[in-house]
Order: structure tokens, then C-alpha cells, then sequence
């Protein structure tokens, strides 16, 4: 199958492909993962998530595509809403740095493929710089993130690590080269924070041994050849819970 | 190398375990829980494993659990028993402080795969520099038409380069 922008996000592409989200999401639960690729569920559109591809839209010169396709963004009287008034300061932010521009400039929303352990993957690049691959991030703020107990830095909490070790590798496969990754991050605070970070090659080195062995266990769930695991807590696994006796707990 | 930890004698098995930090792969063979003694002394109940191939248990946190189950499909410990986890040596933040801590791998031990093959001399491919095996197989089949080790890519790269010059000329 051939990728291009148009079938990129298509359930074909979807089931063809992995790609870092739909990794994040059989990390996280495969059950909704399987279920998301069959088309039976698909997680509400956040506004944190939209205001993230309001703000790629702008710099990939999509932002008249992606205002008339996402009407939700506009208020009944057809001003933008709070959170998107605020994703435009973020870029005004964003346009008076002359490093994080220069990070921003490069080839926009790459679409390029390769395997990982077997496995075929798709990757879509925000900027490709020739000695780098830059990913643009907007976040609440850069501070350390809970995850199960645990508190965790953002980047590794939002699986950022893992994000940036499919990209490097995906794109040493296609220029036979491996190329640094960056994250281009701009916060949504009062006053916007810009921040850049490099991934050490040991993190991307360490977070690619998840992706290498637990991409095919993967691809055999996508396949039907194992059975996907519910994790019990996710949206949902609770919007498909069916109670038995043995779910009674004694308090 | 030694970690001052391993002369110290610790009950339980730690970061500073592995063998100049590296993954070990250990056999369950109980899961208890039992009164651990931590650091000032405070007396704490924790899960703890026991392996069949390790002297020193584990105490098992929330995160290492869920790990567990994750890999095996299962909350229930009896079912962990007789199976196998690869720890690692990892790092959390505690009270503000980046502290080492004993991890389990989010995927059962596998064999490591036998590298690709250079379809030209049969030879390994192996990484090159930061370029892993994989990656230089699929670029070299993409580039070249044909998986190739880093010595025939070069030697193709050669025959190419002087080809288009004879073209030029």
C-alpha cells in the first residue's frame, strides 16, 4: 500500500501500517486499539489535542483546510472559541524566535515508511530538516507528569521517547543516516513557554528496544493470531464492561 | 565493575544488581507478601518475588506489577509463577531526586533474531555506527535493490559512482 497525506489516517493505512499513536494506544490498552482499527470506537477529540493540530495546521500552511473541516472550534456566533484564541498567541509566540522558526522550517508533514522488526511503520514528520527531524509539541507545560504512581518527565509520560525512536529509525532506513530528533515544545501557559530538547541517543536507544520487541506482539493482535488484552481502566474498556457476580466487591 | 552496592550486602535486589547494568532475564518462583525493612527503619508490607535462578528477591512496586501482568495477560500471581521477566536498570524520581531503581522489561525474554544477511557475500549484516542492522538492510535494498553489509554497499556505491562518471565523460 502506498501512503500519501490524503489515505495517511485511513482505517486501510491504519491496519496496514503501525504508526507511533496507534503503538502508544496498544501500550496503553489493546483492546481499545483493536477496536479503534475496526472501526467500533474512536476516543473523543480532546480540546488539548485539537489546539496541538490547530497550531500544526497553521505552520503546514492547512489552517483554512483545518478551520472548515473542525467547526467545533468556532463559538454559535462564529468567533474561536477561548482555547484556539490562545493557540493563535501561541504562534504568535512561536513566530517572534528565530531558533524555534528555524526549527519549524522544514520539509512539512513528511510522510515516509519502513519496518521495524518485521513490522511495517509510517511515519508523518512536522519538520524535516536535513540533519534533523523536529516534532512540534504543544503542551500545558514542560513539568514532570504522573503516570500509575510514578512521576514521570513529560516526554516520557506522553511516550514522546518512543515517538522520536520510531522517527529516527524510519528515517534512517529511508536516507541510510541517523538523524538526531528534536522536540519543539510550546507551552500554553499564561505566557507561552518555548522550549527545545534533543533526545539523547541512549533514550532513543532505550525506547527502541520497547518498540523492537513489542511491535510484533503487536502486529500478531492486529493480525487475530492472539487475542488483545483489556487493561480494565480505560474509557473504554469501561464503556464495554459487563459486571458478573465475580466483579461484587466486599467493602 | 561493582557498584559499592553489591559489597554492601542488601537483602533485596537492586539497580546496582545487574552486572555492569545489564538486562538480566530471571525466572518467578513465588510471589509473597512479607514486612520489609526499609531505610530508618520502617517495617513496610510489600509484594515480594522469589526466582529459581537468583539468590536475592525483588520487592515488586505498583509499576513492576502492572509490567507483569501486561506481559502475561494476568493479575493472578499464581500464574506468574514458573515465568520469566528481564530486569533493567532505570531511573525514577523520589522526593525531588533522580534515584536509580530496578525495573522489568514491558515484554516476555526473546531470543535475539539472527541478522539479516548481505544478499551479495552472505555475510551478517550488522549496525554501522548508529545505523542498526534492520536499518541498513532496508536502506541498502532500497538504494541498491538488494539487502547488502556495509562492505558491498560501499563497494556498489563505488561501482555506481564510477559508472555515472564513464556515462558523463
Amino acid at each position: 500500500m502506498i501512503i500519501t497525506a490524503e489515505n495517511y489516517l485511513s482505517q486501510e493505512a491504519e491496519r496496514h501500517y503501525m504508526c507511533s499513536t496507534q503503538f502508544k494506544q496498544f501500550m496503553q490498552c489493546e483492546a481499545c486499539a483493536m477496536a479503534y482499527l475496526r472501526g467500533e470506537y474512536e476516543q473523543p477529540k480532546s480540546v488539548a489535542l485539537l489546539v496541538g493540530s490547530y497550531v500544526d495546521a497553521h505552520f503546514s500552511n492547512e489552517l483554512d483546510l483545518f478551520k472548515a473541516q473542525t467547526p467545533e472550534i468556532f463559538t454559535k456566533s462564529g468567533d474561536l472559541k477561548s482555547e484556539y484564541k490562545k493557540a493563535n498567541e501561541i504562534i504568535e509566540r512561536i513566530e517572534r524566535d528565530e531558533l524555534f522558526m528555524k526549527m519549524l522550517s522544514g520539509k512539512k508533514q513528511e510522510i515516509m515508511t519502513g519496518e521495524i522488526n518485521g513490522v511495517p511503520f509510517k511515519i508523518k514528520v512536522d519538520s524535516l530538516l536535513p540533519d534533523m527531524t523536529v516534532d512540534l509539541k504543544i503542551m500545558r507545560d514542560c513539568s514532570d507528569s504522573w503516570r500509575d504512581g510514578e512521576l514521570l518527565p513529560f516526554w516520557k509520560a506522553w511516550g514522546y521517547d518512543i515517538q522520536a525512536a520510531i522517527y529516527r529509525e524510519i528515517r534512517a532506513q529511508n536516507d541510510g543516516e541517523v538523524k538526531p530528533v528534536r522536540l519543539a515544545v510550546a507551552t500554553k501557559e499564561t505566557e507561552p513557554d518555548l522550549q527545545i530538547f534533543e533526545f539523547r541517543d541512549e533514550t532513543l536507544d532505550e525506547a527502541y528496544k520497547t518498540v523492537y520487541n513489542l511491535a510484533p506482539h503487536f502486529q500478531a493482535i492486529k493480525n487475530g493470531e492472539i487475542e488483545a488484552v483489556r487493561c480494565g481502566c480505560c474509557d473504554y474498556c469501561k464503556a464495554t464492561k459487563k459486571l458478573t457476580n465475580n466483579d461484587i466487591r466486599r467493602i | 565493575m561493582t557498584h559499592w552496592k553489591q559489597l554492601a550486602n542488601y537483602d533485596y535486589l537492586g539497580a546496582y544488581s545487574l552486572e555492569n547494568g545489564k538486562d538480566k532475564t530471571v525466572t518467578i518462583k513465588k510471589i509473597v507478601q512479607e514486612l520489609v525493612t526499609g531505610n530508618g527503619g520502617r517495617k513496610e508490607n510489600c509484594i515480594v518475588a522469589y526466582f529459581s535462578d537468583e539468590e536475592k528477591p525483588m520487592i515488586l512496586n505498583k509499576t513492576n506489577c502492572k509490567t507483569i501482568q501486561k506481559i502475561y495477560g494476568t493479575p493472578l500471581i499464581e500464574e506468574w509463577i514458573g515465568k520469566k521477566i528481564t530486569l533493567y536498570a532505570s531511573t525514577t524520581t523520589l522526593a525531588g531526586e533522580t534515584v536509580e531503581c530496578l525495573r522489568i522489561r514491558p515484554y516476555p525474554p526473546v531470543a535475539d533474531k539472527p541478522a539479516p544477511k548481505c544478499e551479495e557475500c552472505g555475510a551478517d549484516i550488522t549496525g554501522v555506527g548508529k545505523m542498526t542492522a534492520e536499518a541498513t538492510a532496508i536502506y541498502t535494498e532500497r538504494k541498491y535493490g538488494a539487502k547488502l553489509c556495509a562492505k558491498c554497499a560501499t563497494q556498489r556505491a563505488a561501482e555506481e559512482a564510477e559508472k555515472e562518471k564513464k556515462e558523463n565523460e
